[in-house]
């Protein structure tokens, strides 16, 4: 007892939580007159998983993007085609934003490569700072429901692990990611529209047709990727190795905007956040046994479908949690830890596993910038150098709007599952 | 002193630099592997059967050199709750203990995970393209008392900064 209170002590004050997992494990294998060795054997389990491929492959790819001069382009190009919208820019830079968030994930990178180029941008039209804070912070996490994003590819693995009556297929959760996606955008764009519709500019034709042919090696990208796996043409895995291949070839061979010699850093930038996530997966590998051998979800099971009657106000709960959580925690262990829990409670509850996927994602994608405690909101405050509490207010518009979409999205499974066959 | 200081700096230097080679080797040769893998299966309908095994202990490789470097920057993910309301002092001393429980365990992956490996030497003679098992596996003892030592390291620097008393 006194040895679990220390290690959630120790967890809330920030060990970095894989050792916590592998503790768990180790405690676990421990108690049962397991051999300690049984934790490698479990951890190397990682190594058996062809999927998991993807993760270095896509973040390689978005890293050298982020590095490169794209994020402009993707601006410059937006910015060309939809400018005259009233409210154009502020559409643009949520659009651009959601594109480039789904290539690089969540992690903050969104904020500091495109709030470079949007804060400047969205003042010179004419935004007041306050609606430009809150629409970047919020942005730093939107997209996380489209193709190729890591988190969901995850979801898939995690919930294959499962051995549920009908599998989750990772195609099927980018499929069912894009309506829902999408609703977010055009709700955020409604109201920023709505707000604001400073400078009416119209980009000429010739315009237009510069910003296309600059952007020109990077267009195909997102129609190959999306098109490529929506279409089911590639797998996931080989459509990360493709897209690497490309983006090296493009960014560091063809424009050169990328030195050779930044390359090992940037490479080990993105391979620090993948190392990051695939010690959790390992970690999880062998603390999930431990906790299917201590009855944890039966438990779990049995105490949530006997105290929570309906299915709707599971669903409310199950939001209000995962806010929260999404709030103090990466979205990437948020996921290996509470889907084994979650999703055969949600089963029992009717909540196609799809479905269920789709409702983590958007709630832990607000989480990111949830008042008080959201990890983008420190982000911003740290990049911009403003006081933490003026990005609070700045989001709370955005929060809510969000918020609304994930009520929409959570109970209306049509929205997701409407795409499957 | 300062010798020694000055040259440890240089050997911590060079073994960064060599994980970071290390790194991009492995992850250059995953893309190549992955895309050659594509090109024979459409090309000529066939495929490289230790194609797949090689990939997914490349990752393996890659994803455990980037977690040791992720411990060598302090970017492992956690839970940030103190962390940005705290002061510098009371986070300090807070991170001698985290970092201290995360090199005792880490210490102890390490010490199983080179069991399990021996354990693969002597009685395991799987193979992936001729080559034995435990050479793919090497690498979780490898990095987990290579983290091991790093949280260690961390452990003496949050010390060092708590005595100065100026923050990093």
């Amino acid at each position: 007892m006194i040895l679990w209170i220390v290690l959630i002590l120790l967890l809330l004050a920030g060990a970095p939580l894989f050792t916590i997992m592998l503790a768990c494990a180790m405690l676990g294998f421990y108690q049962n007159d397991i051999h300690l060795s049984a934790v490698a054997i479990e951890f190397y389990r990682v190594a058996d998983m062809q999927v998991l491929i993807a993760i270095p492959l896509f973040t390689i790819s978005g890293y050298i993007l982020g590095y490169s001069r794209s994020p402009q382009r993707l601006v410059e190009l937006t910015e060309a085609l939809l400018g005259w919208v009233p409210g154009g820019l502020a559409i643009v830079s949520l659009i651009a934003c959601a594109l480039f968030t789904a290539f690089t994930g969540a992690s903050g990178v969104t904020i500091v490569a495109m709030g470079a180029l949007l804060f400047p941008a969205l003042k010179h039209a004419g935004y007041p700072e306050r609606f430009n804070l809150g629409l970047i912070t919020t942005s730093g996490s939107l997209g996380l429901l489209f193709v190729p994003s890591l988190p969901i590819i995850l979801y898939g693995v995690v919930a294959q692990q499962m051995s549920l009556p009908e599998p989750v297929q990772i195609d099927d959760m980018f499929l069912a990611g894009l309506l829902p996606g999408l609703l977010m955008i055009v709700l955020l764009s409604i109201w920023s529209a709505l707000q604001y519709r400073p400078v009416f500019t119209e980009a000429s034709g010739k315009t237009v047709w510069a910003t296309i042919k600059a952007a020109a090696w990077e267009i195909p990208l997102p129609v190959v990727v999306l098109g490529g796996i929506y279409g089911g043409w590639i797998a996931v895995s080989e459509a990360a190795a493709i897209t690497a291949l490309y983006v090296l070839i493009v960014e560091v061979g063809i424009r050169r905007e990328i030195a050779l010699k930044d390359l090992p850093r940037i490479v080990r930038e993105s391979m620090m956040m993948v190392g990051g996530i695939m010690v959790i997966i390992g970690a999880s590998m062998a603390s999930t046994n431990y906790m299917i051998d201590a009855e944890i979800p039966s438990r779990l099971f049995e105490f949530v479908t006997s105290h929570v009657h309906t299915r709707w106000t599971f669903l409310l709960l199950l939001n209000v949690f995962l806010l929260l959580l999404g709030m103090i925690l990466d979205i990437f262990p948020a996921i290996v830890l509470m889907v084994p829990l979650l999703l055969p409670v949600g089963l029992a509850y009717g909540v196609h596993p799809v479905h269920l996927g789709i409702i983590f994602l958007a709630n832990l994608q607000i989480g990111y910038f949830m008042p008080p405690a959201g990890i983008n909101l420190f982000i911003s405050s740290y990049y911009f150098d403003k006081p933490i509490l003026e990005i609070c207010r700045a989001c709370i518009p955005f929060f809510f709007i969000l918020l609304l979409s994930v009520l929409i999205i959570t109970y209306v499974p049509w929205l997701s599952l409407a795409l499957l066959n | 002193m300062s010798k020694l200081q000055g040259r440890l700096d240089k050997l911590r230097q060079w073994v960064w630099r060599l994980e970071d080679v290390l790194i991009l080797l492995l992850l250059l040769g995953m893309i190549g592997l992955a895309c050659l893998q594509i090109f024979i299966r459409n090309a000529f309908d066939a495929g490289l059967l230790w194609a797949d095994p090689v990939l997914r202990v490349l990752m393996l490789w890659s994803a455990l050199l980037g977690a040791m470097a992720a411990s060598r920057h302090d970017k492992h993910m956690s839970i940030h709750i103190f962390a940005n309301w705290l002061g510098p002092r009371p986070l300090h001393i807070i991170k001698i203990f985290t970092a201290l429980f995360a090199a005792l365990i880490c210490g102890i992956a390490a010490f199983y995970a080179g069991w399990f490996v021996m354990d693969e030497y002597q009685y395991s003679t799987a193979d992936i393209a001729g080559i034995r098992g435990w050479w793919f596996e090497l690498i979780m003892p490898l990095a987990f008392s290579s983290m091991a030592l790093r949280f260690a390291l961390q452990i003496l620097r949050e010390i060092r900064t708590l005595l100065k008393g100026s923050p990093p």
